[in-house]
């Protein structure tokens, strides 16, 4: 009876947002796979080609060299992301002094725009006039002062830095507001029975929050597959490609070229890896509904 | 100039707040007083050398904004990057102000915003309830579609999305954007949403049908008021994104006077990027960061609040 | 429940049909030209009042802008109704303007719609989007006596003609020239001659080395400025037309001409003698601009903007030179043409007022227009008898000795195999591979983007 009543409301309770998707995402989505199977001028005319696009795509090294990049990034922030965020967010959760403070202080770099943040990491990063380098040579330990921004092999780990920096306050809002869902009376049990602060959090929190890890590890998988603007403002795909992405490839492609049919195959290859990945991660990570 | 005779339809939000007492029990959550600040332990101070280390990065990372939006251009390029200015100049941000237009475009940015991501917001909770929490054939078709959404970038769309806005007549119109924010709000509200929901205890929909509570009565007065951490979480994030979204406003409006902020800054920083003009950008940047820092702070209590609120009723 | 699905799936598909059925087509709404071009005979009388939405190139901000909008201010002024709205049309606008001329909604005037040296940006003029120009240039302008179109340097009229149908779809507002500028300050304390030619330029280098100074400013982080040492060293080694036709168009082989690995070879020289800023491949064009004015590097080749685009900061006691490119002794290239490129200004066909936006661009490209923004603002100019700027010492002899402007970046800014050229370039520099190996992966690649 209880089911019958619900099934009533799924339509009206679906019906605005699926309205909203429809007109301003779907449609615009099924006319890009439109696209992608043609061939466009700069002013806009085009010729159908069928999977003409599909096929210059799979002997595109930069396109292969972009997605390796892109993984790469995906990976080394999630390094860079996900301990300190998930430390943080536990930091917070513990009611400690400034709490108040830290959860705003954290949050503070979200505000900035890419544009200043890119700008103001670019100085910090120069060789010679920089913060890193010179701090690092004053230290005595200027061996380890590297071109961070020019050199292929740090330019990556370089920016996905920065763009973890900037968005970390996002990823603990969203731990911090998992945390606070902890049934209290649990860890005060577990705390009770003796187990030490350090024991409660890989025992008890961690597995509880395990349903929302994987939501946010997706969601991070997601949103850095697509990575364009940190890139494209600090070193432009640059030093020879050992920083472009997709994203950045894509950007290129469409606004450059103005090759929108070549622009969109990209895109739907990139949402086909995306899907996958997404299922692949939700299956390696899915567990039993814990429910409590 | 905060209103708008294009957004007279605007929803309003529901939210926690204005919800009835539940007809049911709180579930089993945190329960008793806030509880006191925790005494030191030894773990402790990891997490204050962590939130330290990080909270000093952002200060300085404003110190720098601000110590720039003081300086002029040529001390900006000739003096290293934490030399402090040598003076106060606020006509930076005199300048900064006028030439961004911020005065009128605040006010674009602020009803942009805050009707975009109320339109998100509600539609997702409503949208995410049902994809939680009722067992229907094509849920999981409808979930995947939503999630979709948050898989396609942005600019392999755009072309067809502007075609649309033209044949609809919403193009250089704030309630297009409006829309189209709402819209790419959506996907990231409604997975979230539906990770809230599912993990909340799956015997309150039963007590309330016991209660004799229809289902939408049921999503109102119960699960809705649990909401509080998820919603807040959402609606932060949207309206962030949507206060900082540049490529669409650039695309979709044309008239000066119904430019969102994000345009006025692109002109500073392209006046940075093509003319040295840095320490009007910086000034600029304050001005537009300032309030957002400021609501963020005074928001912040309600959200803490918001967050245990649902745990401390009845 | 069935139904309900059914209903629900309805609700989704439908809507997308509906709006795919309406929103087809949309895309070639530019191909009708339309028919209100008025008399090129009495333009100038029918110049109505009402409002245009005008392209620029500034920023907000600027004193360029400023100049820009006080024009604008003085045709309002002399025609009751006119209203020109100054729009920023500058390359990160370029996405979102250019989708609403493809949506048959483009600005009544605005940049970068058409340059006859490079086929990916003819398009528009071949598919009718632009007014043609040519019938109110060649109109005898009253106050001169002369056509409108002889006022125009004829070095710059292969940017502004098509070179199928001879018709003209632009008048720059300004120049831009690929130049070397040095510190002359820094040249005469240390005695190191200006150079004229390539040993010059290796001379002066180990010369500004000795004296602790890094030779040349360079950045990094953004290719195709690096790419302008390989561009320039070509227009001496090899020739524009043969650099052309083999690096954008895909005629021939990088391999069929021995001036492009000697060019690689002299560039590697350069990169061995530490000619490049120290530190360069992580400092961005605003740092390495700065360094140079800050006189911690002696040399930078960039695009003559410089000068206006550094005004604010440059100190006041800077002494600027500007060189053409040096020659190179031996090379089989053109030795005293110049890369540079024309901001050109096109008219919408579209427009629904032609005769507004013609007297914009009129009133832009005029002498005494064009006078004061080489003196005010520093910006080159495409018309005759217009001086040079003042903040260019040397840039009318540098003008006067190139025989013939050739395109920036052989088009390749629009084209795939930019994609394959400057990161090699970049390569090359950085010291991840030598000449030879760059020309090998230049050959691969290119062979690659243009299927020969």
């Amino acid at each position: 009876m209880l089911k019958a009543a619900q099934r009533r409301i799924i339509i009206p309770f679906l019906i605005p947002a699926l309205a909203l998707l429809g007109i301003f995402f779907l449609y615009p989505l099924i006319k890009t796979v439109d696209l992608s199977l043609n061939e466009f001028s700069r002013t806009g005319t085009m010729r159908f080609v069928g999977i003409d696009q599909y096929r210059l795509l799979t002997g595109d090294p930069a396109f292969f060299n972009s997605l390796k990049n892109t993984f790469l990034l995906t990976l080394i922030g999630s390094g860079m992301l996900f301990p300190p965020a998930m430390a943080i967010a536990w930091a917070l959760s513990q009611r400690i002094h400034g709490e108040r403070f830290f959860r705003f202080v954290v949050f503070a770099p979200v505000v900035l725009s890419v544009a200043v943040v890119s700008l103001m990491w670019k100085f910090l990063y120069h060789p010679t006039l920089g913060l890193i380098n010179p701090t690092l040579e004053s230290m005595g330990l200027g061996a380890l002062a590297k071109i961070w921004l020019g050199d292929p092999s740090t330019a990556l780990a370089a920016v996905t830095f920065v763009s973890v920096w900037h968005g970390i306050g996002i990823w603990i809002v969203l731990l911090c507001a998992g945390f606070e869902r902890l049934p209290t009376d649990v860890l005060q049990a577990a705390r009770i029975d003796g187990a030490g602060e350090w024991r409660v959090f890989w025992s008890i929190m961690l597995p509880m929050m395990l349903d929302l890890m994987r939501m946010l590890a997706i969601l991070w998988v997601v949103q850095s597959l697509q990575t364009f603007a940190f890139v494209y403002i600090m070193t432009g795909g640059g030093p020879f490609g050992s920083t472009d992405t997709v994203g950045t490839l894509m950007y290129r492609v469409a606004f450059d070229q103005a090759d929108f049919g070549y622009a969109a195959a990209i895109g739907v290859v990139l949402v086909v890896v995306m899907l996958t990945v997404a299922k692949l991660l939700n299956k390696v990570m899915k567990r039993d509904d814990l429910q409590y | 100039m905060t209103s708008s005779t294009d957004l007279t339809e605007r929803p309003t939000p529901a939210g926690p707040a204005v919800t009835p007492h539940p007809p049911v029990p709180a579930p089993r959550r945190r329960s008793g007083p806030p509880r006191p600040r925790a005494p030191f332990r030894p773990h402790h101070l990891f997490f204050y050398l962590l939130l330290g280390g990080v909270a000093l990065s952002s200060i300085s990372a404003y110190a720098w904004v601000f110590n720039v939006s003081m300086k002029t251009n040529r001390e900006f390029i000739s003096s290293p990057p934490w030399q402090i200015a040598d003076a106060w100049r606020w006509d930076n941000y005199v300048n900064a102000w006028n030439q961004a237009n911020i005065g009128l475009f605040f006010g674009n940015s602020v009803v942009i915003s805050v009707a975009s991501t109320a339109i998100g917001v509600v539609l997702a909770v409503f949208a995410a309830y049902p994809l939680a929490r009722i067992t229907f054939r094509f849920s999981g078709v409808v979930l995947s579609t939503f999630l979709l959404g948050l898989m396609i970038p942005w600019m392999v769309t755009f072309a067809p999305l502007y075609l649309i806005m033209q044949d609809l007549g919403l193009l250089d119109s704030r309630l297009g954007l409006v829309l189209v924010y709402a819209t790419y709000n959506l996907p990231f509200n409604v997975f979230v949403l539906v990770g809230f929901m599912k993990t909340l205890p799956y015997d309150l929909e039963e007590a309330a049908a016991m209660d004799g509570a229809g289902p939408a009565r049921t999503f109102i007065s119960v699960i809705l008021p649990l909401m509080g951490p998820g919603l807040a979480s959402v609606a932060i994030i949207s309206f962030l994104q949507n206060w900082n979204e540049f490529f669409y406003a650039l695309l979709l409006i044309h008239s000066p006077e119904k430019m969102p902020l994000p345009l006025g800054l692109f002109q500073l920083g392209q006046a940075a990027d093509y003319g040295t003009n840095w320490a009007t950008l910086f000034a600029g940047m304050m001005i537009t960061v300032t309030p957002v820092l400021l609501g963020f702070a005074v928001l912040q209590k309600q959200i803490t609040k918001g967050l245990t609120a649902g745990a401390l009723k009845g | 429940m069935k139904i309900a699905h059914k209903l629900l799936a309805g609700l989704v598909v439908v809507p997308c049909l509906a709006l795919t059925a309406c929103g087809g087509g949309g895309g070639d709404g530019t191909n009708q030209a339309t028919a209100k071009a008025p008399d090129a005979k009495s333009w100038q009388q029918d110049i109505k009042g009402g409002p245009i939405e005008v392209g620029v190139l500034p920023a907000v901000g600027t004193p360029s802008l400023k100049f820009m909008e006080d024009i604008a201010a003085g045709i309002e002024k002399d025609h009751a109704g006119a209203d020109l709205k100054p729009t920023f049309a500058n390359t990160k606008a370029r996405p979102a303007l250019e989708q609403r001329w493809r949506a048959g909604d483009g600005l009544d005037v605005d940049y970068t719609m058409f340059d006859g040296t490079n086929p990916a940006l003819l398009e528009w003029a071949d598919s009718g989007a632009l007014l043609d120009l040519k019938p109110y240039l060649d109109q005898v302008d009253t106050s001169t006596g002369k056509p409108w179109l002889d006022q125009f340097s004829p070095a710059v009229m292969q940017f502004m003609e098509h070179p199928a149908t001879k018709k003209i779809y632009g008048v720059p507002s300004e120049l831009s020239l690929q130049v070397l500028f040095y510190n002359a300050g820094l040249f005469k304390k240390h005695n190191i001659t200006p150079p004229a030619t390539w040993d010059d330029l290796t001379k002066a280098a180990d010369g500004l080395k000795a004296a602790g100074v890094d030779p040349i400013a360079v950045t990094g982080l953004f290719e195709p400025y690096m790419g302008m040492w390989s561009d320039n060293i070509w227009l001496r080694t090899v020739g524009y037309d043969k650099a052309h036709d083999i690096l954008t168009e895909g005629k021939g082989n990088i391999t069929d001409d021995p001036g492009f690995l000697k060019g690689l070879q002299m560039l590697q020289d350069l990169r061995d003698r530490k000619g490049f800023l120290k530190g360069f491949e992580g400092t961005d064009f605003t740092a390495a601009q700065a360094q140079f004015f800050q006189g911690k590097a002696g040399m930078i080749l960039m695009g003559s903007w410089l000068v206006s685009e550094m005004a604010d900061v440059i100190p006041k006691d800077f002494e600027l030179g500007v060189l053409q490119f040096p020659t190179v002794a031996g090379g089989t290239g053109d030795q005293a043409s110049m890369l540079a490129a024309a901001q050109l200004m096109s008219v919408s066909a579209k427009s629904e007022n032609i005769p507004l936006s013609l007297e914009w661009i009129r009133r832009v490209t005029s002498v005494e227009t064009q006078t004061r923004r080489a003196n005010e603002i520093g910006e080159v100019s495409g018309v005759k008898g217009v001086a040079s700027p003042p903040g260019l010492p040397g840039i009318s002899d540098v003008v006067a000795k190139a025989d013939r402007l050739q395109a920036s970046y052989y088009g390749l800014m629009e084209s795939k195999a930019k994609d394959i050229v400057y990161p090699e370039i970049a390569k090359l520099l950085f010291g991840k591979q030598d000449a030879q190996q760059a020309l090998d992966n230049l050959d691969r690649g290119l062979r690659r983007v243009h299927g020969n």
